[in-house]
């Protein structure tokens, strides 16, 4: 948790702080959203401490490991988190019941394999509640199923030299039974 | 007069047809493409014959509305009938076909310009490829045993990652007591409902006795016991059990030994330390279990070979084992709380730490249990009805003290928060919840009370299986319907995790 959590309501810090993506797409933000990315923060932080006579800040971050479409949904998402944390920030219980709630419906609109890009850019903006949710999320999405699925949801290909794989069919048999092969 | 010249008009319009359509099939045949221009040219020049010869002559006894209809329905019926070879001539016309390139290249250079930069990020890494700290977050949030396996099998780097994970947070399987005739064992996995069956030849006859490391410990007839890794099904002889039968010579096989716990010997991260807590008045020995046999155990150390028996001066009645920040307590009688020291000089040696949290004896105290987190040592209390008469026993409440170190004390708890416990015949063992899915703040317990077995001829035993919700609204038992026809006299359903290696 970083400490701008603390602060009661992301709109009311008027700070902005621009971000700009590998695909040279720029994103203004609330100072509290972009300090819950912490290679941001940590990028910010380094700055300041560089050019303490700077006051207002018009820092430039690039980000040359994040496209602009899933900057924008993880924006989107912790715009939202720091949202239901101001509304229930006495209340954990209701908290997570909403956030829950909220959870739930961003998946509706997300591809699976939107998901493994989300992954990748909240692993490199350091974004843990991100990271965790989409983990979850592709976790539940390769429950119950074969390998093959697995597979082809990330997209990979067996590396295993040939052998290795039945190797590891026949040692663990009983699990290939009943898994949902679609 | 004029009709004749109308169907003369009619007749020459059809052969302009069929001279076009031989000339076609002429055309094709030689292998010559006819570019669309030209073609549409014959076609118009046709239609402009029909609309505009025609019509002069036609115009007194055939309406202009039924000359154009006649007309219409002869340039579709042309269109439809010679629609193959006008889809030949599109394809075949290399002005069309250069045009249609073009823009399909343009498209694939958009789409792959659009696609190559979210596929290769600036230290050029495949985009499909996660990096092994993320696939790890991925699979410790793989519910069921089952989901690890298929993600151990999916390429080499998630195999990697899946092996370098020694215990991730998962529900233990159930290992349900044996049935009879057949070396198929029966597990009974709580995070799905299901049943999966393995071949455990290895196991038949014998007690065992769980852990959360994949491992389970077995004793058999002939009083030797083993090791038996799961998955794997590799065994390990542990050393014969002559001292501990010397110390209580006229126990049954199966009753000789109450409690193996296998911890993680702290002195040497690679060894495993078992613990056995035996005979009529609970006594403790341990034994050593190397499983790289190279340079680093050379060493001859106290129970490598043997099972090293821990001196009781104050006659304390041993219950359960934990290892808590490399230090090995165990809890004894009424949840005094004593440090064992097994490497200690001359000879391994327990010391008193704290008294239990109360003085007072509690007939109902079935059994008590040492749990510990990363943060905490916990103290499980477990109370129920035990009637001599009818030797009968189930259980009804469960009781948590945390240990505060500071105090030197033991405090009571009402929550374990996200926290789910295991306790029976084995270790004694709990999961954070955090990630999984599993019921949190509760108790998972199997039949641990063998003292009917004493009597000869009784085989009671195996059916007190069940979860204690703690939360405070509750506070009540959900019986499992495990173990209730258990025939057998030393098998019972014991707590197990499965691991990979």
């Amino acid at each position: 948790m970083s400490n701008q959590s603390e602060s009661p309501n992301p709109t009311s810090s008027s700070n902005k702080i621009t971000l700009k993506t590998s695909d040279n797409e720029v994103f203004e933000v609330e100072e509290a959203v972009a300090m819950k990315f912490c290679t941001v923060k940590q990028y910010f932080d380094d700055e300041n401490n560089n050019n303490v006579t700077s006051g207002t800040s018009t820092t430039l971050i690039p980000l040359p490991n994040v496209e602009s479409h899933p900057l924008a949904i993880l924006i989107t998402y912790c715009k939202k988190h720091l949202e239901i944390k101001a509304n229930n920030a006495d209340n954990k219980k209701e908290m997570e019941i909403d956030m829950e709630h909220y959870e739930r419906e961003f998946l509706k609109n997300v591809m699976p394999q939107e998901l493994t890009e989300l992954i990748l850019a909240a692993n490199y903006l350091n974004f843990k509640e991100a990271l965790d949710f989409f983990c979850r999320a592709v976790a539940s999405a390769i429950q119950n199923k074969s390998v093959e699925y697995v597979r082809k949801f990330f997209g990979l290909e067996s590396d295993f030299k040939p052998g290795e794989e039945e190797k590891l069919r026949e040692e663990f048999a009983w699990s290939f039974e009943g898994v949902d092969e679609d | 007069m004029e009709r004749s010249v109308s169907t003369t008009t009619i007749l020459n319009v059809f052969k302009v047809f069929v001279f076009f359509q031989v000339a076609l099939f002429v055309t094709l045949t030689r292998g010559y493409v006819i570019s669309t221009s030209s073609f549409r040219l014959t076609l118009f020049v046709t239609v402009l014959v029909l609309t505009f010869l025609s019509p002069a002559h036609a115009e007194k006894d055939l309406s202009s509305f039924e000359f154009f209809l006649t007309i219409l329905t002869s340039t579709s019926s042309f269109v439809i009938s010679e629609s193959p070879v006008i889809v030949i001539l599109i394809l075949t016309d290399s002005s069309l076909i250069s045009n249609i390139q073009q823009r399909f290249e343009r498209f694939l250079v958009n789409r792959s310009s659009s696609s190559s930069t979210s596929l290769v990020t600036s230290n050029n890494t495949v985009l499909s490829e996660l990096p092994p700290d993320v696939i790890y977050e991925i699979v410790n949030r793989l519910h069921t045993f089952r989901d690890f396996i298929a993600a151990a099998g999916v390429s080499r780097t998630w195999r990697s990652v899946c092996l370098s994970i020694g215990r991730r947070p998962q529900l233990p399987w159930l290992m349900l007591s044996e049935t009879l005739s057949t070396d198929m064992r029966h597990f009974f996995s709580l995070c799905d409902n299901n049943r999966y069956q393995l071949q455990l030849s290895e196991v038949q006859g014998k007690r065992c006795w769980g852990s959360p490391h994949g491992w389970v410990v077995t004793l058999g007839p002939d009083y030797e016991t083993h090791l038996l890794h799961l998955m794997k099904r590799v065994q390990i002889a542990l050393p014969p059990l002559n001292t501990i039968r010397r110390l209580a010579a006229t126990e049954e096989w199966f009753h000789l030994v109450h409690k193996f716990i296998l911890l993680k010997d702290p002195s040497h991260k690679l060894s495993f330390l078992v613990i056995a807590i035996f005979g009529p008045v609970n006594r403790l020995a341990f034994a050593r279990v190397a499983f790289d046999r190279g340079e680093g155990a050379a060493l001859n150390r106290r129970g490598q070979d043997e099972w090293a028996i821990v001196t009781n001066p104050d006659n304390l009645i041993f219950n359960d084992v934990a290892c808590f920040k490399d230090q090995i307590y165990v809890l004894c009688d009424n949840g005094k709380l004593v440090c064992l020291e097994i490497d200690a000089l001359p000879e391994a040696k327990v010391q008193v730490i704290a008294p239990g949290p109360s003085e007072e004896e509690i007939d109902t105290l079935l059994k008590l249990y040492l749990v510990e987190t990363s943060e905490n040592l916990f103290g499980i209390f477990r109370y129920g009805d035990r009637n001599p008469l009818e030797l009968r026993h189930g259980t009804t409440s469960f009781s948590v003290y945390k240990f505060d170190f500071r105090a030197s004390a033991w405090k009571e708890v009402i929550d374990l928060e996200d926290l789910a416990v295991f306790v029976g015949d084995g270790n004694s063992w709990c999961i954070p919840t955090s990630t999984i899915l599993c019921r949190s703040n509760c108790i998972y317990f199997t039949d641990d009370n063998w003292e009917w077995q004493r009597y000869p001829g009784v085989a009671y035993g195996g059916h007190d299986v069940g979860v204690f919700n703690m939360a405070q609204t509750e506070r009540v038992i959900q019986r499992l319907p495990f173990g209730m026809n258990n025939p057998l006299f030393y098998s019972r359903p014991i707590w197990v995790t499965p691991t990979l290696r």
